[in-house]
């Protein structure tokens, strides 16, 4: 997103997946669709097509890039822009003050206190 | 799974590709096609179920991107001219093809009553008195 706009919130299940994934680093395609599997990058169920449809978006938002690195020509490595991780904070920001409110209203367990 | 059916899923899977539009497919056809080898090469996850995520995934992704370049393109000004333009020419041409057909069977109809006319006035000329 040019100008430090930010996107209107909230992102789509798979923008977040990718975001998440490439906030640890640089990743390939079948990386991020094996992070977002995980219960941790959402459990989400990616396909190649929605993967670098949301990629080719993400790119034009300049939320992405390409990390111009790769071990094999048909795989392509992608970075997270300075903007991406903005985007990322502010929707897990978003994400955790409905999840606090959430839990003041009782609708999910307190966390364990240790 | 043997090494002849992945290779025939691959093409398969190659040809569903092809199915994107061309800038997308042009873009991310290899990366795309990669990634579905890297998947049915991954051993923790099951073959089958990644197949029935791919083939929801290719529905979903394909209206998805159809839809996008049809935006696009519908966007962009001169585009959108140019396809007002032609859409007008269609229009005048199928108005000129169903006008035409029209004209000629409009025309066609009269043809009986001018024949009649004709020969009453033949007949009057002769002197013949119709009863």
């Amino acid at each position: 997103m040019p100008n430090g706009t930010q996107p209107a919130a909230p992102l789509s299940p798979a923008v977040l997946a990718i975001l998440l994934s490439l906030a640890e680093g640089d990743k390939h395609g079948y990386q991020m669709m094996k992070d977002a599997r995980s219960p941790g990058g959402g459990g989400l169920q990616l396909g190649p097509g929605t993967l670098y449809g949301s990629l080719d978006r993400m790119m034009r938002d300049e939320l992405v890039k390409e990390s111009g690195v790769s071990d094999d020509e048909r795989r392509r490595y992608y970075r997270l822009t300075r903007q991406g991780r903005a985007v990322l904070t502010a929707e897990l920001e978003r994400l955790d003050a409905a999840m606090q409110s959430a839990r003041a209203q009782g609708l999910i367990p307190q966390r364990g206190r240790s | 799974m043997t090494a002849r059916w992945l290779s025939r899923l691959e093409s398969l899977y190659a040809l569903a590709v092809a199915a994107y539009p061309r800038s997308f497919r042009e873009e991310h056809g290899t990366v795309m096609r990669q990634a579905f080898r890297d998947a049915l090469a991954d051993v923790e996850f099951p073959r089958l179920r990644f197949l029935l995520i791919a083939v929801r995934d290719f529905v979903t992704s394909l209206f998805k991107e159809h839809l996008a370049m049809l935006r696009d393109t519908l966007t962009r000004p001169a585009l959108a001219f140019n396809a007002l333009v032609l859409a007008g020419i269609a229009t005048v041409l199928a108005l000129f093809l169903y006008a035409i057909p029209q004209q000629v069977l409009r025309t066609g109809a009269d043809d009986p009553q001018l024949q009649l006319a004709g020969d009453l006035a033949a007949k009057l000329e002769e002197g013949a008195v119709p009863a």
